[in-house]
C-alpha cells in the first residue's frame, strides 16, 4: 500500500485510531482551529483530534441553532447531540467567530460527558501589548488541560511536542512545495487528503508516512492535473470532493489556505526556551484567519502564497453564512483582481446539494482563464 | 375562546417623544461639527462613547445609522446596493444598510441628508464578528485612518483578571494616543466627568427598573426601546442624563397613580431580540390582546446593564475596561441568561418572544439557551420565530403575526387555567 493509500484509509476511517486510543486508555481532546495550541494537549498527555463536518444532513443540530448560523457548527453540534463525538473527553475551540462562542455555550449546556473550552485569544495580533493577557490565558489553558488530563504540562513535554509538531509542518511545507512545479506532483485533491488525514494521526505516524510519501511524490512526473493554476481560500472546507470538482474543470489546484490545510503548517513555532512564550509568538505573529486582525496582514500572506505558486486565478470558498469569510472576500477580491490576480467567490456547504451550480460557475471561470 | 382584537387606548411616555427629536437632530449636529472643522469618527455603539465624547468628537455610530435607515423605509434598497458589490446576503442587515448608503455615494436624498462620511474609523470585534468585519468595508472605501480595540471575552467565572484589564486599559491609552495625532485634545479631567455621568445614568436607570417591573405596565412596546440610554450613549452623556430623569419621574407618577400603558392588562412579554425597525407598530401588536412588551434588551445592546458603582471616576480608564469585559453582551451566553431569567422573574413576564434575525451571529445562537433557562428556572415559554430587525425585504407580518397570535392564546389559557 502507497503512503498515500494509508493516509486516505485514515481519512475515510479515523474510528480505527479512536478505538485503538480508547483501547491504550488515552484521553481524546477534540479541538477546531489553527489558533488551539495542539502541542500543549499532546503535552498534557492527550491525544489532539481536528473536528470535520460531513456532508450528512443537519437534522437535531437546527432545534438548537437557526438555519442561518454557520453551517460547520451546526453540522458538528449535530453530531455531538448524535454521540459521534462522544469519544471525546472535551473540545477545545478559539476565540473567534460569534457561532464558535455560541459552540461553546451548547457544548457545556446539553452535550453530557465532555466539556468545552474556549481559549480567550487576542483578536488583534502581531501586536506586543496583548502578550500579557494572552501568556495569561494559554497559563489558564495549560492549567485546564492539567486538570482534566491529570499529568503536569512540563516545559520538557511541551518542548518535545513543539519539536514534533514543527517536524510535521515542515514535512506537510515540503510535500506542497511540490506543487510549484508545472504540472504540479500532487494534485489538490490529494494535497487536501493528505493534509486532513496527518491532522488526525500522532505525529510520529504522519510524519514517517510523510517521508515515505515525498519520496513516492518525488518520483512522479506529474500529478494527474493540469490546467490553470488555482489557489483555493475560505473557510473550514473540509471535503476534498469539492478540490476533486475544480480539478475536473480542468484546473490544477497548486495551493490551498484553509483551516484544514496551510493554515495549520505553514509556520513553525520557534522554540526560544520558553516553550509557552514560543506558541504566544507563533500564534501573535501569524494573521491567516478571517476573525483576525490586522486585515492587512492577512491579506499579505494570502498575496504572498499566490505569488509563490504561481497562480493563475485564486477561488474562494465560504462555507454557508460563515460571516468573518463572507465580509472579507469581496474586500480581498478587490485587491486580488487590482493585482492581475482572477478571483471567484463562491458559497458552499457540506451536503454539496448545490455542486452542480457550483461547478458551472468554476468550469466558466476555468475556461476565462484558460 | 374569543380574543380581544381591537387595539385599547395607548398611553405612551412624553420623554419618548423628546428622545426621538433628539435622535432626529443628531446627523445635523454631527455635520455641524464637522462644518467647524471637526474630524468625524464613525464607530459602534459599544465602544466605550465616553472616552469619545471626552475629546469632543462628533461620532456617527454605525448601528444607528443603519436603524435610522430601516425606520426610513430604505434598508431594501441600500442591502441590495450592498449585495451588489459581493457582499452575501447572510452578513448582518444593520452592516449592509450603512454599507449601502455609503455605496449610494450621497446620490439620494437621505444619505445626502444623513451621511456624514467620516475622517477616521474607530472599530472593536465587540460584540460581535460583523462589528469587527464591517468596518473594514469604510475604512476602503474612504481612505481613512482606523483604530481597533480588541476585546476580550468574559470566559472567567469569577472576577476579571487583572491582565485583562490592563490589556484593555493599554488599548485605551493607545486610542487615546490615535485621537491625539489625528486633532484631538484628550483631558483626564473630561473623561472623570463622563464616568461621572455615566455612573449617574445608571443609577436612575436602576430606578427606572424598580418602576418598570409595576403592574399594571408603566412603560412598554416602543417607549421601551426608544429608551434615553441611547441617546446618552450617542449624543451626549448630560443630555440622556436629563432625560432618563424626566422618564424616571414620568414613571414614578405613573406607579404611583396605577397607570398603565393600557387599561386591562392581561399578560405580559419581554421581547429578546431587536424589533423590526421598519415596522415598529409590531410592538404594539400584543396590545390588542391585552398584552404588553414590558421588558426590552436595550440596555445591553447598548452596554449599558451593569452596576453604577463598576463606574469609578477615580479610575476612569480600568471602569471603561471593567464596563466593557463586564457587558452581559460580552460572550459567553451565561449572563444572558441570567440576564433573561432575572428579567422575567422580576417583571413578572408571563411570555418571551425571541424574535430572531436571520443575518445575525449572537441572537440565533443564544435564543435556544434563553428558551430552555427561563422554561427550565420559571416555567415560562417562549415563542422563537425568524425577524430580520433591519432588512425589511425579510419581513412577513402574516408569519409573524400566525406565530405571535398562538402563543399569546396559549399564555392566556394558562393563565386561566391558574
Amino acid at each position: 500500500m502507497t503512503a498515500i493509500d494509508t493516509m486516505r484509509e485514515v481519512l475515510n476511517h479515523p474510528d480505527q485510531l479512536i478505538e485503538k486510543w480508547k483501547v491504550d486508555g488515552k484521553k481524546i481532546v477534540a479541538h477546531r482551529c489553527t489558533y488551539v495550541p495542539e502541542e500543549m494537549i499532546l503535552a498534557a498527555g492527550m491525544i489532539p483530534y481536528p473536528t470535520f463536518g460531513t456532508p450528512e444532513a443537519i437534522t437535531k443540530a437546527d432545534s438548537y441553532f437557526q438555519s442561518c448560523v454557520c453551517e460547520y457548527i451546526r453540522n458538528i453540534f449535530d453530531q455531538a447531540l448524535d454521540n459521534k463525538y462522544s469519544f471525546a473527553d472535551a473540545l477545545v475551540v478559539a476565540n473567534t467567530c460569534d457561532t464558535v462562542r455560541k459552540l461553546h455555550d451548547h457544548w457545556n449546556t446539553y452535550i453530557e460527558g465532555s466539556q468545552c473550552y474556549i481559549i480567550n485569544n487576542p483578536q488583534m495580533l502581531q501586536n506586543s501589548n496583548n502578550r500579557d493577557f494572552y501568556l495569561q490565558e494559554l497559563q489558564r489553558f495549560k492549567k485546564w488541560l492539567e486538570d482534566i488530563s491529570g499529568n503536569e504540562v512540563t516545559n520538557e513535554a511541551l518542548q518535545k511536542a513543539i519539536h514534533l509538531y514543527n517536524e510535521n509542518r515542515s514535512l506537510l511545507r515540503e510535500l506542497y512545495s511540490l506543487r510549484k512545479s508545472d504540472p504540479p506532483l500532487i494534485s489538490g485533491t490529494e494535497a487536501l487528503e493528505i493534509s486532513m488525514a496527518s491532522t488526525l494521526m500522532t505525529k510520529e505516524e504522519a510524519n514517517k508516512l510523510l517521508r515515505q510519501l515525498i519520496d513516492e511524490v518525488k518520483a512522479r512526473n506529474d500529478g494527474g492535473v493540469e490546467g490553470p493554476r488555482i489557489l483555493l481560500t475560505g473557510g473550514i472546507i473540509d471535503n476534498p470532493d469539492l478540490v476533486r470538482m475544480v480539478e475536473e474543470c480542468g484546473a490544477a489546484v497548486v495551493a490551498d489556505d484553509l483551516c484544514t490545510s496551510a493554515r495549520t503548517f505553514w509556520y513553525d513555532v520557534k522554540d526560544n526556551g520558553n516553550p509557552l512564550e514560543a506558541i504566544y509568538n507563533y500564534n501573535n505573529d501569524r494573521v491567516v484567519c478571517a476573525c483576525m486582525h490586522p486585515f492587512e496582514a492577512r491579506y499579505d500572506y494570502l498575496y504572498d502564497m499566490a505569488k509563490e505558486y504561481q497562480v493563475d486565478g485564486v477561488i474562494y470558498f465560504n462555507m454557508m453564512h460563515c460571516h468573518p469569510f463572507l465580509f472579507e472576500c469581496p474586500l480581498y477580491k478587490d485587491k486580488l483582481q487590482a493585482a492581475d490576480i482572477p478571483t471567484i467567490t463562491l458559497e458552499t456547504g457540506h451536503d454539496l446539494s448545490g455542486i452542480g451550480q457550483l461547478r458551472t460557475r468554476v468550469q466558466a471561470f476555468v475556461e476565462m482563464l484558460g | 375562546m374569543v380574543m380581544t382584537t381591537t387595539a385599547p387606548a395607548r398611553r405612551g411616555l412624553q420623554t419618548s417623544q423628546e428622545v426621538f427629536n433628539t435622535l432626529l437632530t443628531f446627523s445635523a449636529d454631527i455635520q455641524k461639527a464637522k462644518d467647524e472643522g471637526k474630524p468625524v469618527i464613525w464607530s459602534s455603539i459599544l465602544i466605550p462613547p465616553e472616552l469619545l465624547h471626552a475629546v469632543g468628537a462628533p461620532v456617527v455610530s454605525v448601528e444607528v445609522l443603519s436603524a435610522l435607515i430601516s425606520i426610513s423605509q430604505l434598508s431594501g434598497t441600500y442591502c441590495q446596493i450592498t449585495e451588489e458589490q459581493g457582499f452575501s446576503r447572510d452578513v448582518c442587515a444593520f452592516q449592509r444598510c450603512y454599507m449601502g448608503c455609503i455605496l449610494a455615494d450621497q446620490n439620494d436624498s437621505f444619505s445626502q441628508g444623513v451621511l456624514v462620511p467620516p475622517d477616521m474609523v474607530v472599530a472593536s470585534n465587540f460584540c460581535c464578528m460583523s462589528s469587527s468585519k464591517s468596518f473594514l468595508f469604510t475604512v476602503d472605501r474612504y481612505k481613512c485612518p482606523y483604530f481597533f480595540l480588541d476585546t476580550p471575552l468574559r470566559a472567567w467565572q469569577d472576577s476579571i483578571p487583572r491582565e485583562a484589564i490592563d490589556y484593555y486599559v493599554i488599548q485605551l491609552k493607545n486610542l487615546i494616543h490615535f485621537l491625539e495625532e489625528h486633532g484631538y485634545k484628550y483631558e483626564e479631567d473630561r473623561l472623570r466627568h463622563e464616568i461621572d455621568v455615566a455612573r449617574r445614568t445608571l443609577v436612575v436607570r436602576e430606578e427606572i427598573e424598580r418602576y418598570a417591573t409595576a403592574t399594571p405596565a408603566p412603560i412598554a412596546g416602543i417607549d421601551g426601546f426608544l429608551s434615553p440610554l441611547l441617546v446618552s450613549q450617542l449624543v451626549n452623556s448630560d443630555t440622556g442624563l436629563a432625560l432618563l430623569e424626566q422618564q424616571r419621574d414620568e414613571l414614578k407618577e405613573r406607579v404611583e397613580n396605577g397607570i398603565g400603558v393600557i387599561d386591562n392588562e392581561q399578560f405580559r412579554l419581554f421581547w429578546f431580540g431587536l424589533p423590526a425597525l421598519y415596522n415598529m407598530e409590531l410592538l404594539q401588536y400584543p396590545e390588542q390582546y391585552g398584552g404588553v412588551i414590558v421588558r426590552s434588551v436595550v440596555e445591553w445592546l447598548v452596554g449599558m446593564a451593569i452596576p453604577p458603582e463598576k463606574m469609578d471616576p477615580d479610575k476612569p480608564l480600568e471602569s471603561l475596561a471593567v464596563k466593557a469585559l463586564s457587558s452581559a453582551l460580552n460572550p459567553p451566553t451565561t449572563s444572558i441568561l441570567d440576564f433573561a431569567v432575572d428579567v422575567v422573574r422580576d417583571y413578572k413576564v408571563d411570555g418571551v418572544v425571541g424574535a430572531v434575525k436571520r443575518s445575525c451571529g449572537l441572537i440565533p445562537g443564544a435564543v435556544r439557551l434563553v428558551k430552555d433557562a427561563v422554561f427550565e428556572k420559571l416555567g415560562v415559554p417562549t415563542v422563537v420565530f425568524d425577524l430580520d430587525y433591519a432588512d425589511q425585504r425579510d419581513f412577513d407580518e402574516a408569519a409573524v403575526k400566525a406565530n405571535l397570535e398562538p402563543f399569546f392564546e396559549t399564555i392566556m389559557e394558562s393563565k386561566r387555567r391558574g
